[in-house]
């Protein structure tokens, strides 16, 4: 028996990219910020965007893609308040990914936007791992999550552009050590700003919103 | 998990390489992959979507081996370069937080171990 090695070296997410990429061309074209929200389910991310429309009131255009395994529920409460979304179901997998993104941002109207709000799938770890063609890629923490998930789960703090720690008018009630947090986040990330707000009452949320407004 | 997915495309490139090669090779007896330590890959998980994936195809019965590559770092502020380990943040020389790394998040297929036809000889 003859045997040969074969050296290959072959990007493996490079399909993946091809579409990211083609994606991001398009926004560019267009002038159209695209963010990705990455969290755990129940962090807080489809309450953040229903906050973010009444905070708005339009100064940033905005639609959203949601992200879900299954039911249509978060893209019906996005449409409550007024902005248009689809959902993306991914029949199972954990997390988004950019060739079917990239056609459910062909769908939108992108001459009337400013930004599109990618909710991904409610998962700390694998959408991650996966470029859908946005600009920044976004954290959301909540406080009931613990302040050692950053340290538990680096490489989403360590991709993301800005981390958002949310719901935290429930710190009178949950053990969690905002300080800590925050030294554990830049200690994975130097760069990334901590945004510190609670969607239930609005505090906070336009330090974020001023951020957004300064990377159009 | 997403490891079915990335194995997916493991599968797709080495069959497009294997298609490729001339003179067609036999089978496939392994093929490598290497991994970023950034990258949440569970090895188990991805032999089993490689055995699943595979079963029923012409590369079924090959091994899939998955070497992790360490991350190499390099200080913008001193200059120190070296291998980093996956939770350290500061530059092990000057405690800088200005480190970058390298190789963190790459995924790709690496090697092909092939078996030939014996040629005849001429
Ligand atoms: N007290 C409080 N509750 C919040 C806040 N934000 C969200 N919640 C509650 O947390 C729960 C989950 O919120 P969602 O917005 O559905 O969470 P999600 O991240 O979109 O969840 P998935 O899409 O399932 O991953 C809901 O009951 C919200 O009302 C907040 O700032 N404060
Ligand atoms: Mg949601
Ligand atoms: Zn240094």
């Amino acid at each position: 028996m003859t045997t040969t090695n074969v050296k290959v070296y072959k990007d493996l997410m490079g399909e993946n990219e091809k579409w990211a990429n083609e994606t991001r061309r398009l926004l560019t074209e267009k002038c159209v910020l695209m963010i990705n929200l990455i969290g755990s389910p129940g962090s807080g991310k489809t309450a953040l965007l229903e906050r973010m429309a009444k905070s708005l009131e339009n100064r940033i255009r905005f639609a959203v893609l949601e992200g879900d395994v299954e039911t249509t529920r978060d893209a019906e409460r996005i449409a409550a308040v007024n902005i248009q979304a689809s959902q993306l179901l991914t029949g199972g997998a954990c997390h988004l990914e950019a060739k079917l993104v990239h056609y459910a941002l062909k769908d939108l109207p992108l001459d009337d936007l400013d930004m599109v709000v990618v909710e991904n799938v409610g998962n700390l770890v694998c959408p991650a791992e996966f470029d859908v063609g946005e600009m920044a890629k976004i954290a959301v923490l909540s406080v009931a999550e613990g302040d050692d998930k950053p340290s538990k789960y680096p490489l989403l703090f360590h991709e993301a552009k800005a981390v958002i720690l949310t719901k935290i008018d429930l710190l009178l009630h949950v053990d969690f050590d905002v300080d800590d947090c925050i030294a554990n986040i830049k200690r994975i990330n130097a760069s990334a700003p901590v945004f510190t707000l609670s969607a239930k009452t609005g505090i906070g949320v336009d330090n974020w919103i001023n951020w957004l407004h300064e990377r159009r | 998990m997403h490891e079915l997915s990335i194995c997916q495309s493991i599968v797709n490139s080495i069959q497009e390489e294997m298609a490729g090669m001339d003179p067609r090779p036999k089978r496939l007896i392994s093929a490598r992959i290497v991994v970023g330590e950034l990258r949440q890959i569970v090895p188990e998980f991805m032999q089993n979507a490689y055995q699943n994936l595979t079963k029923g195809s012409d590369i079924e019965g090959s091994q899939l081996e998955i070497k992790a590559l360490t991350i190499h770092g390099t200080c913008e502020a001193c200059g120190w370069t070296g291998p980093l380990s996956k939770d350290l943040c500061e530059c092990p020389s000057c405690s800088s937080s200005k480190l970058k790394m390298e190789g963190a998040m790459d995924l790709y297929l690496d090697n092909l171990e092939i078996e030939n036809y014996v040629t005849p000889e001429a």
